[in-house]
């Protein structure tokens, strides 16, 4: 038989961690981006491998499995992407987060996780820095942070040892169908390239990809926003995020600074902070580089508030970017629209689940199946010439 | 005495060196952000300021390209670093 081809597209978390797995069992694959490797949301992120947002149930399951997979993965595969625990506090200001947090602990409690729900005078043992006279309480998990970069490079160089071909600053015009399966793409300097089975993981792109061959795929996507402070000596233990994102995201009304940070996953003691959220109409394209002015003043009241002792810290730089997700805040994983087609987007937390995605997906192209099943996932996508 | 080729210093801010480029380069990192983000070059205190001009020549030297080809990393707010504190001053404008 022959050996299936496959065509991978957006050199993100999902289609880097794709390529190597499909690379490393012998299928001849080319991953194909618009810029560069890890130039999107991936990287733009801050490489928490986070296990503590998960929505119960194949989320869930997937995400643990992939949590175990990360942990061995430097050993297995002989490469370095700087894993390292790291704590994550989910900090609740009023009474309404607070009923959030006791239910994402109740609900992660009974999924197995060892959680913790934090009163207020506990909250220091985890950050001793932090001023938590305002706070009424928070959620602790102990999880993991990568370097996003060494994480993305780390898969495409173990592909390119497989013979992955990369192709970057290409961008793809539209996927080609004939007979009701996928033949290849068209790049956007109308270069074709044939394939068996084409994956789709252009993140806050795919929609629009997808709209061309019929296929309404639900991806929305909220403005991201980013700042790197310059390094200092160990002083932010954890990934903190304030329990406000459960309440104000995907709230159409205003940009709401839910603030974020935590130490560079690099390790060279940068701190980073983020970020807000705001649906975004229109093209991804159109997201301006530019940081809202909105976000720089909450960024400020609220690190004012919970890290009074950082007021002198110095930004270095900051960056936005689309960062996907789906209305339901389940992902599309799976074979979708013309066969041979899969996609892999609107993922809640990409970092963690990529071990996993890369491994079902090349599960889907050299057996059609994988283990578990993706039908809660796939049902998400419509395909309208059926 | 001779000195090491390899040890000179290219991004004095995140000290990284013509030896730590030239590995990017040869693993396939073909534009100044793209070393960036494998090395750490230009992600200090002067955000490239001066090793990106650096970086760009010798990725012409070494990938047989010309300037022009080469993608350069746009600066990005704030142009100079400033404190947490300060950035409170920027308001949103009311509509």
């Amino acid at each position: 038989m022959r050996t299936p081809r496959a065509i991978v597209i957006g050199a993100g978390y999902h289609g880097c961690s794709i390529a190597a797995h499909l690379a490393v069992k012998g299928i001849r694959t080319i991953l194909f981006d618009k810029k560069e490797i890890g130039a999107g949301s991936s990287g733009s992120n801050f490489g928490c491998v986070q296990l503590q947002d998960s929505a119960p149930g194949l989320s869930f399951e997937i995400n643990s499995y992939s949590f175990n997979k990360i942990w061995r993965m430097e050993k297995e595969f002989g490469i370095d992407f700087n894993l390292r625990p790291l704590g994550s506090l989910i900090l609740a200001s009023n009474h309404m987060e607070m009923q959030e947090l006791e239910t994402l602990y109740t609900e992660k409690k009974s999924c197995g996780l060892d959680i913790k729900l934090l009163e207020k005078n506990e909250i220091n043992k985890y950050e001793p820095n932090i001023n938590s006279r305002n706070l009424l309480g928070a959620t602790y998990f102990m999880q993991g942070q990568v370097d996003p970069f060494k994480f993305l490079y780390a898969f495409v160089d173990t592909g390119v040892r497989s013979g992955l071909e990369l192709l970057e600053n290409t961008g793809i015009k539209r996927i080609l169908v004939k007979d009701g399966a996928v033949r290849g793409i068209e790049t956007d300097n109308g270069q074709e390239y044939f394939a068996d089975y084409i994956i789709c993981t252009a993140g806050a792109w795919t929609k629009q990809l997808c709209e061309k061959i019929d296929l309404a795929i639900p991806i929305e996507f909220i403005k991201a926003e980013a700042f790197v402070t310059e390094p200092l000596d160990p002083y932010i233990q954890t990934f903190f995020s304030s329990a406000s994102f459960f309440t104000d995201a995907h709230e159409n009304t205003s940009v709401n600074t839910s603030l974020c940070g935590a130490p560079s996953g690099a390790g060279a003691g940068n701190l980073l902070l983020g970020e807000t959220s705001r649906e975004w109409d229109g093209s991804p394209d159109s997201i301006s580089e530019l940081i809202s002015k909105e976000h720089c003043s909450g960024v400020s009241n609220q690190m004012k508030e919970l890290f009074p002792g950082l007021a002198k810290l110095k930004i270095l730089r900051s960056w936005t970017t689309a960062s996907p997700s789906t209305p339901s805040l389940k992902p599309i994983l799976g074979f979708a629209g013309p066969e041979g087609l899969i996609i892999a987007a609107g993922f809640k937390s990409s970092v963690v689940i990529a071990p996993a995605v890369g491994e079902i997906v090349t599960d889907l192209v050299t057996r059609g199946k994988t283990f578990c099943d993706l039908s809660e996932f796939t049902s998400q996508a419509v395909y309208l010439q059926k | 005495m001779k000195i090491d080729e390899r040890k000179r210093t290219i991004c004095r801010c995140e000290e990284i060196t013509y030896g730590e480029i030239i590995d990017a380069i040869r693993n396939g990192r073909r534009s100044v952000k793209a070393i960036k983000r494998a090395t750490r070059a230009g992600m200090g205190a002067c955000q490239g300021r001066t090793c990106s001009h650096l970086i760009m020549q010798i990725l012409v030297e070494e990938c047989d390209l010309d300037y022009t080809e080469l993608n350069s990393d746009r600066p990005g707010f704030p142009l100079i670093p400033v404190t947490i504190t300060s950035l409170e001053r920027i308001k949103p404008r009311k509509d």
